[in-house]
C-alpha cells in the first residue's frame, strides 16, 4: 500500500532538476540531448560554446546543459557548476586511449566544492561500436569507489538508438538530492 | 597525456603557430571532404584537415577510424603535429582517394550531409579507394572486405536478389551515380532513398555493420536485434491472421502503427522503434480511453488501440488478445524466465539498499555480466519473484494481474531482445503510467 501511496504522490509533485552534461570532446553529449528532447538522431556539429535544454521524464523537468568538451573549453565548464543538483558526465565509450583524460577530467569537476552535493550518473555511450570498453571496465578506471559520500551510476547506452538513456535518467529522477 | 595539461602557454602558442602555417597551405585551405573552404579541424589518425561540418560527420564514425581534434581549440602534442605537417590534404587525397574514377562525383559544401557521411564512411572506414602504395596492395585490401560484407550481410544480398558478386557489383555502381542524381533533383530529400527498394537495409547496415565487418566479434547487438525483430513480426503476422481480418473492418487510423498486424510494415528496426515510440504518443494523447474500459488490459492497448476506436471488434479482441496459445506473447514470458530480470532502476529506490550501496554499474549491452551486481543487490524488492511466478504459469494471466504484473517482466525481454530495448522501453513507460492510473484508482474509493 506504501508503493501506491507513493505513486499517488509523485503523481502531483514536479520537481526541477538542472543538469550539467559534460564530458570530452565527441562523447556523444549534444546527440544525447537531442535524442531525449526530440526523439531524433541528428548529425552534430562539434558544440562551440553550450546547448540548454528542458526535458520532461516522468515527474521531473530536467534542465540539461550541454557543455562543449575540447581542450579549452573545459577550462569555461566551472561556470555552469552553480546550481547544478546532478551532472551527467559522458564518455564515449570506443575511445580507450582517452579514458585517462576523461578520468582526470571528471576527478577536477567532482572536487569542486559547488558540486558537493550533485549525484553523478556516467553514461557511457557509443555502446554499439566495436571497441568499446564495458560500463565495468570504465567504472574501473574512473576509480569511482573512491567517490565516497557521492551518489553515483554507471550507465552504458547508445545515443544513436536511445538504449539506456532512460534507465539512466529514471535513476537520477530517484535519486536527486532533496533540495531540487 | 597528462604531459598536454602541462604545456606551458608559450608551447601552446607555438603550436597554435605552427597549425595556422599548416592551414595556410594551399592543400590544406579546403576540407577534404566537402571542398568547404577555410577549415579548422583536424582528423589526427588520418592527417588531414576538414570543415566543421565534416569533423561531426567524422565523430559520428568513431575513434577508431578518425579522432578529430580542433585546430584552435584543442591543445596538441607535437607528434601530432609532425603527423599532420607529413600528412595533409594533397597526401590524404593521394593515399584515399587513389582508386576514384577520375569522372567521379565528389560531394561539394553544399551537399547533403548524410551524402557525405556516406562518402567519409566510404573513403575512411570501408577504404574502397584506398591506395597507400601500389595496385597490387589495392586489390588486396578490397576483397577482404567484399567478402565479410556478403559474408555478414545475408538479408541485404537476398533483398538485392542477386548473387554476392552482383551484389557488391550494383554496390559499387550505385555509388558513384548517387552525387550526380542529388545534383539534379537538388532536393536534398532524396538523399538516403535513391535505391528505393533496398535502401533502408544498406542504410542500417552501413550504418551499424560496417565496425563488425572490421572486428571479428561480430555481435554486434543492432544485428541481434533485426533478427529479433524479424522473429516477432513473422511470428504476429501469422498469428494475427484472425486479427488482421478484423483490423481491416476497423476504420483506417491515422496514427495506428502500434497494431500487431501493422508490425509487419515496420520492416527496419529504426521503423519499428518509431511505431514503439508512438504507444507512448498515442497514450498520452488518449488516456481517457484507456481508464474508462478497464476491461481491455494494458496488453490488449498496445496490442490493438484500434479495438478502443472500433467497438465491433473492442469486445473480442482483448480475448483473442490473451489467448496463451498466441506465441508472441509467450515469447515475451519464455525470454523472461530463461534470463533473471536485469537491473530495474525505478526498483532500486529503497532508502535501505541506496544507504548500503552508494553506485551501481548496469551494462544493457551484457546481460550475463550484468547480473551478479543486478541480483546481488536487487533481491530486496519484491518485484522479480512475482515476476517469474507470472511468466511460469501464462495461462492464469488475466487481463488484470497482467496489466499489474507486466512491468517487470518487460525489461526481462528487453534484456533477451537487445535491440528492441527502445521499443519495450516504451512499453514499460506507458505500463508505469498505467500502473499510476490503476493505483490513483485504487486510492480514490478509500
Amino acid at each position: 500500500m506504501g508503493n501506491v501511496l507513493s505513486w499517488f504522490d509523485n503523481m502531483f509533485q514536479k520537481k526541477n532538476a538542472t543538469i550539467l552534461m559534460v564530458g570530452l570532446d565527441a562523447a556523444g553529449k549534444t546527440t544525447i540531448l537531442m535524442k531525449l528532447k526530440l526523439n531524433e538522431t541528428k548529425e552534430t556539429v562539434p558544440t562551440i560554446g553550450f546547448n540548454v535544454e528542458s526535458v520532461e521524464y516522468k515527474n521531473v523537468k530536467f534542465h540539461v546543459w550541454d557543455v562543449g568538451g575540447q581542450e579549452k573549453l573545459r577550462q569555461l565548464w566551472k561556470h555552469y557548476y552553480e546550481g547544478a543538483n546532478a551532472i551527467i558526465f559522458v564518455i564515449d565509450s570506443n575511445d580507450r586511449d582517452r579514458i585517462n583524460i576523461a578520468k582526470n577530467e571528471l576527478d577536477r569537476l567532482l572536487s569542486d566544492p559547488m558540486l558537493a552535493g550533485a549525484t553523478l550518473l556516467v553514461l557511457c555511450n557509443k555502446q554499439d561500436l566495436p571497441h568499446r570498453l564495458t560500463p565495468h571496465q570504465i567504472a574501473d578506471s574512473l576509480q569511482l569507489q573512491n567517490a565516497t559520500g557521492r551518489k553515483w551510476y554507471v550507465q552504458g547506452c547508445c545515443a544513436h538508438s536511445g538504449e539506456g538513456l532512460f534507465e539512466g535518467l529514471d535513476w537520477l529522477c530517484a535519486h536527486l538530492p532533496n533540495s531540487s | 597525456m597528462a604531459s598536454i595539461a602541462k604545456q606551458s602557454k608559450e608551447t601552446q602558442e607555438r603550436h597554435k603557430k605552427m597549425l595556422v602555417e599548416l592551414l595556410k597551405r594551399p592543400e590544406n585551405r579546403e576540407c577534404m571532404d566537402c571542398r568547404a573552404r577555410n577549415p579548422t579541424w583536424a582528423s589526427i589518425n588520418l592527417g588531414v584537415f576538414v570543415c566543421i561540418r565534416c569533423s561531426g560527420l567524422h565523430r559520428q564514425v568513431g575513434v577508431h577510424i578518425t579522432q578529430v581534434r580542433s585546430c584552435t581549440m584543442d591543445l596538441w602534442e607535437p607528434s601530432q603535429i609532425a603527423f599532420m605537417e607529413s600528412m595533409g590534404n594533397a597526401k590524404g587525397r593521394a593515399i584515399f582517394e587513389a582508386l576514384l574514377p577520375p569522372d567521379y562525383g565528389k560531394p561539394s559544401e553544399s551537399e547533403d550531409s548524410q551524402m557525405v557521411l556516406q562518402w567519409i564512411r566510404t573513403k575512411y572506414e570501408k577504404k574502397r579507394y584506398y591506395n597507400a602504395s601500389g595496385a597490387v596492395a589495392s586489390t588486396a585490401t578490397k576483397t577482404p572486405i567484399t567478402t565479410t560484407t556478403t559474408a555478414t550481410l545475408p538479408s541485404a544480398a537476398t533483398s538485392h536478389a542477386g548473387s554476392d558478386g552482383s551484389d557488391i557489383l550494383t554496390l559499387a555502381k550505385a555509388r558513384p551515380r548517387k552525387p550526380k542524381a542529388n545534383k539534379s533533383a537538388e532536393d536534398g530529400a532524396c538523399s538516403p532513398s535513391s535505391p528505393p527498394p533496398d535502401s533502408p537495409v544498406n542504410f542500417t547496415f552501413d550504418q551499424f555493420m560496417s565496425p563488425a565487418v572490421q572486428s571479428p566479434r561480430g555481435d554486434c547487438p543492432t544485428f541481434e536485434g533485426v533478427s529479433a525483430f524479424g522473429f516477432i513480426q513473422s511470428s504476429s503476422s501469422q498469428d494475427g491472421v484472425p486479427l488482421s481480418s478484423e483490423a481491416t473492418l476497423a476504420p483506417p487510423q491515422p496514427c495506428a502503427s502500434p497494431r500487431p498486424d501493422s508490425t509487419v510494415d515496420a520492416t527496419t528496426p529504426a521503423a519499428a522503434q518509431l511505431s514503439g515510440f508512438a504507444f507512448v504518443s498515442q497514450e498520452a494523447v488518449e488516456p481517457a480511453e484507456v481508464a474508462p474500459s478497464s476491461t481491455t488490459s494494458a496488453f490488449a492497448f498496445i496490442a490493438s488501440p484500434a479495438a478502443a476506436s472500433s467497438p465491433s471488434a473492442a469486445e473480442r479482441k482483448p480475448q483473442q488478445v490473451f489467448d496463451p496459445s498466441i506465441p508472441s506473447l509467450m515469447e515475451f514470458h519464455d525470454s523472461s524466465v530463461i534470463r533473471p530480470p536485469p537491473l530495474i532502476p525505478g526498483h532500486f529506490a529503497s532508502p535501505v539498499i541506496e544507504e548500503q550501496v552508494r553506485g551501481y554499474v548496469f551494462d544493457p549491452f551484457h546481460p550475463v555480466q550484468q547480473q551478479p551486481s543486478a541480483l546481488g543487490t536487487a533481491t530486496p524488492s519484491s518485484a522479480p519473484p512475482t515476476n517469474v511466478a507470472v511468466a511460469s504459469s501464462p495461462h492464469h494471466v488475466t487481463p488484470a494481474a497482467v496489466a499489474v504484473e507486466t512491468p517487470p517482466v518487460l525489461p526481462a525481454a528487453s534484456a533477451a531482445l537487445n535491440d528492441p530495448q527502445a521499443l519495450l522501453l516504451a512499453m514499460q513507460r506507458q505500463m508505469e503510467i498505467l500502473q499510476q492510473q490503476l493505483a490513483a484508482a485504487a486510492v480514490g474509493p478509500q
